[in-house]
C-alpha cells in the first residue's frame, strides 16, 4: 500500500519532481488550472510558456477554486495554492472578507496593463476572462429571421412557440437582467435591479420553460438532447455543440457577460511569483493563445491583435460582439441593503427560493 | 445447558462488558465528527455573541420550513416505494438457487457502482419528452401525447428510488438469508395458509431487515439533492440544496450549520417519539432478550401504556380480529381445499412477487443500457444514440495516468475505508445489540447522524481539525472523512442481522466451553456474515463515490476518481466517464465471483441446519 502511495504521489508530482533542480533558484508557483479541456488550454497557453520564459516552476493543480475552500485554507493557515480563479461575484465576497492578497501591478508591463479595463485591474484580483449568457437556437427548428433576437421577443411565447430553457437563480446568478430587459427596461438603466419587477416578469415566462438548468454542463446537455430548442446558455457551451456539428446558433444581442478574476489567497507562500504569473496570463499574446482553444473572451483588449478573425466571431469580447452586450454588475450584487442588512445577492436568492414554491 | 439469563460465566461476561465494544466507534466519531461539528455549532450560534438568529431565521423565513417538510415528504415516499419494490425483490433473491442468486445480486449491484451522475444523465435520455420511453410509447400507440416523466415529481422519484433501492434490497436480503424457510413450511403443515404463514412467521422474522433498509433509505434521502435537482422541476428542491448554496455561494456557514442541525435534531426527535409511541420504530433493534424499555420518563411510559391499552381494547381487538381473522380464515380454508389446484391464487401471488422482482431488476439495470453504448461513442460529449462508434474513450482511460492513478487511489481508499468502518462498525453493532446500557439510543443516534447531515457541512467542519494535525492532502485524512459516513451503513445493517439470530446458539457454544472470542469467531461471525458483507460493500461504494468531503480535504497532490470525473464535468462531460462506468461494471462481477468461491463455510452453521 505504501508502495502504491509512493507511485501515486509520483504521478501527481511527476513533472514537479523532474523540474526541482531547475526550479531551485527561481522558486515555484502553485496554480489552480481547472479541469478537462480548460486545464489543457491553460497548460499550453500559460503554464508551459511561463516556465520556459521565467524559469519558475509551476505546480499546476487540476482543480477549481471555490470561496469555501479559500476561506478554509486562509482561516486555518493552510494555504495550498498561490493563484486561483473565481467569478467576480465570489472575488468581491472573498475580498470583503479579507482572504486575498493585494495585486502588485508593478509586476505588469505598462502596455499590457493598458489593455485591461478599470474593472479588471481591481485591488485584490485581476479580471482575465469573459463568458457570456447568450440566447441559443436550434436553427432547424428556429431558422434565422424567424426567431427572437431580444429578450422581449423571447418572452413572447405566442409569437415564438417552442421548448425553452434558462438558468436557475438558486446560486443568485439567475435571469434577472433578462427579465427586466424583456419588460422594457433599457440596458443602461438595469442597475439597481428592481427585484419586484424581475419576479413579476419571470411569472410570465415560467410556464414556458421546459428545464431550468443549474450548471453550465447541464445547460449544454439540454440542447444536445433536444429537451429545449431555444434558450439561455453560456456561449462556450454552445460553441462545444457547434464544434460537434450540431445545428445551433448564438444570438449575441442583449447577451450578459460575467468575468472571472485571478486571485492570490492571503498568506500564499509564493506571492511574488504569483504576481508574475498573473501578469503573464493577462498578456495580450497569451490570452489570444488561450482563446484560440476555448471560446471565451480575453480581458486584454489587445489580444484581438493576435486572434484570427474567424475565432474572434465566437468570442464575447470581440469588438463586434461587445457592442451588443453588457457586463453584469457584480458590485451591485454584493452591496448590502441598509434596510435589511442583507446583500442584494442574498435577497435575490431568498426571493428565488420563495418564487419557485409558488 | 442454560438458555435463560441467569447463571454461568456467559452471563457475567456478557452484559456490562460487551457494551464497551461501542467505545472504539464512539471515540472515532468523538474526535473526527463531534468535535469538528461542535466547533461549527459555535459558528451557528454566532459565538462569542451567542444568539439564536440563525435558528430563528430558519423558522421565520417560511420558505425553509416548507422545504424541510417537502424534504421529509420526499424521503418518506421514496422509502415507501423502495420497501414496496425492494421487499419482493429481496425475497426472490433469498429464495433463488445460488447460481441465479449471484446473477440477480449482480443486477442489483451493477447500477449502484455506476457514478450516479452518469446514471442521472441516462435517466434524462430515457425520460424526456422526445426520449426513448416516450418514443416507444408513441410509436406503439400506447399514448398519443408524450407523457411528462421528467422535470417533475415523477422524475425525482424515478431517479431517487433508483439510487436508493440497493440500500433497501441488500439489508433485506441479508436478513432473509438468515431465516429458516422450513419454519414457513412447518406453519403450513400445521394448517396455516400461505398468506397467514407469511404474515405470521416469515414477515415478523424479516422485520429487522425492513427496519434497517427503511432507516438507511430514509436518512440518506434527507441529505440528497443532486438527483432531484437534475430530474425534478423547479419546485422540487431539497433542504440540502439551500444548505449547499449557503456554504458555497453566500458563505454563511452559521446559517448552513443551523439548518443542518435543525434537520438532524428534528429527524432524531421524530424517531424517538415514534419509537416511544409504537415501540417499533426506534433506531436500535434489540435482540429478543433485551426488550425492556431503556429510557425513563413517566410521560413516555404513560403514552406507551395508553397506546397499548388502546391497541388492546376490546373494540380495536374485535375489529382487528374481525378483518384480519376473516382474511386469514378464508386463506386457510382456500389453502386446505383448493391449494393444490393449477390456477390457485397462491400461484398467482407467487407470480406477482416474481413479476415485481423482475420489473425491479429491469428498472435497476435500464440506465446501464444507455451508459455502455455511450462509452463507445465517437462524439466528444454524452449523446444518445451515439452518432458513431469508437474505442477512443477506453484508449483515453488506459493510456492516461491521469485516469489510472486516481482510479487506483480510489480503490485503495475505498478498501481502507471499508476495512476501518467494518471493524469499528461490527464491534459497535455487537455492543449495541448484546450489551445492556442506558445510552444505546444515544450511541445509535450518534452513529447514524452523519448520513443525515449534508456532506458539505461535514466537509467544512472537518477541514480545520485535519489541518491542525497536518492531515489535509493525506491519504489517511480522506479515509477518515469517508469512514464517518460509512460507519453508519455497517452498524445499521449488522445490528439488524445480529438482532435476528438466536442468542441461544451463542449460549450453547459457551456452555460447551468456548470462550467469548471463539464463540464470536466460530458461531456469531459466520451467522452474521451476510450482514457484514453487505455493510462492507456499502462502505466501499460510499467511499468510492464520495466527492464533497474529498474535494475539500484532498489537498493539491491527491486526486481520486470522482474528483477526476468532476474536474472534467465542470467544463465538459466527456464520455470517458461512461467508459469508466462501464469498466466499473466488471468490479462487482469480480467481487461477487470471489465471494461465491469462498462461500460455504457459513452454510453449515445456518440456523435450523444444525
Amino acid at each position: 500500500m505504501k508502495r502504491l502511495k509512493t507511485i501515486l504521489a509520483g504521478v501527481a508530482l511527476g513533472a514537479a519532481l523532474a523540474g526541482t533542480a531547475m526550479a531551485q533558484d527561481k522558486g515555484t508557483v502553485r496554480v489552480h488550472i481547472g479541469g478537462g479541456d480548460w486545464a489543457d488550454a491553460n497548460m499550453k497557453a500559460y503554464v508551459e510558456p511561463f516556465e520556459k520564459e521565467t524559469g519558475i516552476k509551476v505546480v499546476a493543480v487540476r482543480d477549481w477554486t471555490s470561496v469555501a475552500k479559500l476561506k478554509l485554507m486562509v482561516e486555518n493557515n493552510n494555504v495550498e495554492i498561490d493563484v486561483g480563479g473565481m467569478p467576480w461575484l465570489d472575488y468581491l465576497s472573498a475580498k470583503n472578507s479579507g482572504w486575498l492578497e493585494e495585486i502588485d501591478y508593478k509586476a505588469f508591463k505598462p502596455d499590457e496593463l493598458a489593455g485591461l479595463s478599470d474593472r479588471d485591474r481591481a485591488s485584490h484580483g485581476t479580471g482575465y476572462i469573459y463568458a457570456a449568457y447568450i440566447q441559443a437556437y436550434n436553427n432547424q427548428k428556429h431558422p434565422a429571421g424567424k426567431r427572437p433576437t431580444t429578450w422581449a421577443e423571447f418572452w413572447d411565447a405566442k409569437k415564438f412557440p417552442g421548448q425553452r430553457t434558462m438558468r436557475q437563480g438558486v446560486y443568485g446568478s439567475g435571469p434577472w437582467e433578462e427579465a427586466l430587459l424583456a419588460d422594457g427596461v433599457p440596458v443602461d438603466k438595469l442597475y439597481p435591479l428592481d427585484i419586484d419587477r424581475v419576479f413579476k416578469s419571470l411569472d410570465k415566462i415560467k410556464p414556458h420553460i421546459a428545464k431550468w438548468w443549474k450548471e453550465g454542463a447541464e445547460g449544454q446537455q439540454v440542447f444536445a438532447d433536444g429537451i429545449a430548442d431555444m434558450g439561455q446558455a453560456f456561449n462556450g457551451r454552445i460553441g462545444n455543440l457547434q464544434k460537434q456539428g450540431m445545428p445551433i446558433d448564438i444570438e449575441w444581442n442583449q447577451g450578459k457577460m460575467q468575468v472571472d478574476f485571478y486571485v492570490v489567497p492571503k498568506g500564499a507562500q509564493n506571492k511574488a511569483n504569483a504576481m508574475k504569473y498573473i501578469a503573464f496570463a493577462t498578456r495580450a499574446d497569451r490570452q489570444a493563445a488561450f482563446s484560440e482553444m476555448i471560446p471565451y473572451g480575453p480581458s486584454n483588449k489587445n489580444a484581438f491583435k493576435f486572434i484570427k478573425a474567424e475565432t474572434a466571431k465566437n468570442l464575447p469580447t470581440s469588438p463586434e460582439n461587445l457592442k451588443k452586450m453588457y457586463v453584469r454588475d457584480d458590485n451591485w450584487y454584493q452591496q448590502t441593503n441598509a434596510a435589511t442588512g442583507k446583500t442584494n445577492l442574498q435577497t435575490l436568492i431568498e426571493r428565488w427560493n420563495k418564487w419557485i414554491l409558488e | 445447558m442454560s438458555t435463560d439469563d441467569t447463571p454461568g460465566r456467559f452471563a457475567r461476561w456478557r452484559r456490562p462488558h460487551v457494551a464497551f465494544l461501542v467505545v472504539p466507534a464512539v471515540l472515532f466519531l468523538a474526535v473526527f465528527y463531534i468535535y469538528p461539528l461542535g466547533r461549527l455549532a459555535l459558528v451557528s450560534l454566532e459565538a462569542p455573541n451567542f444568539t439564536l438568529v440563525n435558528y430563528v431565521a430558519f423558522f421565520t423565513e417560511g420558505v425553509y420550513v416548507r422545504v424541510l417538510l417537502q424534504t421529509f415528504r420526499v424521503a418518506a415516499t421514496v422509502t415507501l416505494l423502495c420497501i414496496l419494490i425492494g421487499y419482493p425483490t429481496a425475497y426472490v433473491l433469498a429464495r433463488a438457487n445460488p447460481r441465479l442468486r449471484t446473477v440477480l445480486l449482480l443486477l442489483v449491484l451493477i447500477p449502484y457502482l455506476t457514478s450516479f451522475l452518469v446514471r442521472t444523465y441516462a435517466w434524462m435520455v430515457l425520460l424526456h419528452g422526445k426520449g426513448i420511453i416516450n418514443s416507444v410509447l408513441l410509436s406503439t400507440g400506447v399514448v398519443d401525447q408524450p407523457v411528462k416523466l421528467i422535470f417533475n415529481q415523477i422524475g425525482v422519484h424515478i431517479g431517487m428510488v433508483h439510487v436508493m433501492l440497493p440500500l433497501m434490497i441488500l439489508p433485506l436480503f441479508s436478513i432473509m438469508r438468515g431465516i429458516d424457510f422450513r419454519l414457513v413450511t412447518a406453519a403450513q403443515s400445521l394448517g396455516a395458509g400461505p398468506t397467514r404463514a407469511f404474515w405470521r412467521v416469515f414477515f415478523p422474522l424479516s422485520l429487522p431487515g425492513v427496519r434497517s433498509g427503511c432507516l438507511l433509505v430514509f436518512l440518506l434521502s434527507l441529505g440528497f439533492y443532486i438527483t432531484p435537482a437534475l430530474l425534478g422541476g423547479l419546485r422540487d428542491v431539497m433542504l440540502a440544496t439551500f444548505i449547499e448554496v449557503h456554504v458555497t455561494q453566500l458563505v454563511q456557514w452559521g446559517f448552513a450549520a443551523a439548518a443542518a442541525f435543525i434537520l438532524l435534531i428534528l429527524t432524531l426527535v421524530g424517531f424517538f417519539v415514534v419509537g416511544r409511541l409504537t415501540g417499533a420504530a426506534s433506531l436500535v433493534v434489540m435482540d429478543q432478550s433485551a426488550k425492556a424499555p431503556s429510557a425513563p420518563g413517566a410521560i413516555a411510559r404513560a403514552v406507551n401504556r395508553a397506546w397499548d391499552a388502546l391497541a388492546d381494547s376490546a373494540p380495536v381487538r374485535a375489529l382487528r380480529a374481525g378483518i384480519i381473522g376473516l382474511v386469514h380464515r378464508w386463506d386457510d380454508w382456500r389453502w386446505r381445499t383448493l391449494g393444490h389446484g393449477r390456477t390457485s391464487p397462491v400461484k398467482i401471488g407467487r407470480l406477482a412477487v416474481w413479476l415485481v422482482a423482475g420489473l425491479a431488476l429491469v428498472y435497476l439495470i435500464l440506465p446501464t443500457f444507455i451508459v455502455v453504448p455511450i462509452s463507445f461513442s465517437s462524439a466528444s460529449f454524452l449523446r444518445f444514440p451515439p452518432p458513431g462508434y469508437s474505442l477512443r474513450w477506453y484508449a483515453n482511460f488506459f493510456s492516461d495516468m491521469r485516469w489510472i492513478g486516481p482510479t487506483l487511489l480510489s480503490l485503495q481508499i475505498a478498501l481502507a475505508t471499508a476495512i476501518l468502518s467494518t471493524v469499528l462498525g461490527t464491534l459497535a453493532a455487537y455492543g449495541l445489540v448484546r450489551g445492556r446500557f442506558r445510552q444505546r439510543e444515544l450511541v445509535m443516534s450518534l452513529i447514524v447522524s452523519p448520513i443525515i447531515v449534508p456532506s458539505i457541512v461535514i466537509a467544512v467542519s472537518l477541514y480545520g481539525p485535519l489541518a491542525q494535525v497536518g492531515m489535509i492532502g493525506q491519504w489517511s485524512g480522506i479515509v477518515i472523512g469517508h469512514s464517518i459516513g460509512s460507519l453508519a451503513y455497517v452498524v445499521v445493517i449488522v445490528t439488524a442481522t445480529l438482532a435476528n439470530f438466536d442468542v441461544a446458539m451463542e449460549r450453547a457454544s459457551m456452555s460447551l466451553g468456548a470462550g467469548p472470542l471463539r464463540t464470536f469467531w466460530r458461531v456469531t461471525f459466520p451467522l452474521i456474515r451476510p450482514g457484514i458483507i453487505s455493510g462492507a460493500i456499502f462502505a466501499f461504494i460510499h467511499s468510492f463515490d464520495e466527492l464533497v468531503i474529498t474535494l475539500l480535504v484532498s489537498g493539491i497532490h491527491t486526486q481520486t476518481l470522482p474528483m477526476k470525473m468532476w474536474e472534467n464535468i465542470k467544463n465538459e462531460i466527456d464520455p470517458t466517464i461512461a467508459a469508466v462506468a462501464s469498466l466499473l461494471i466488471l468490479l462487482p462481477v469480480v467481487v461477487l465471483g470471489t465471494l461465491e468461491l469462498t462461500r460455504g463455510r457459513g452454510k453449515q452453521l445456518r440456523p435450523g441446519v444444525i
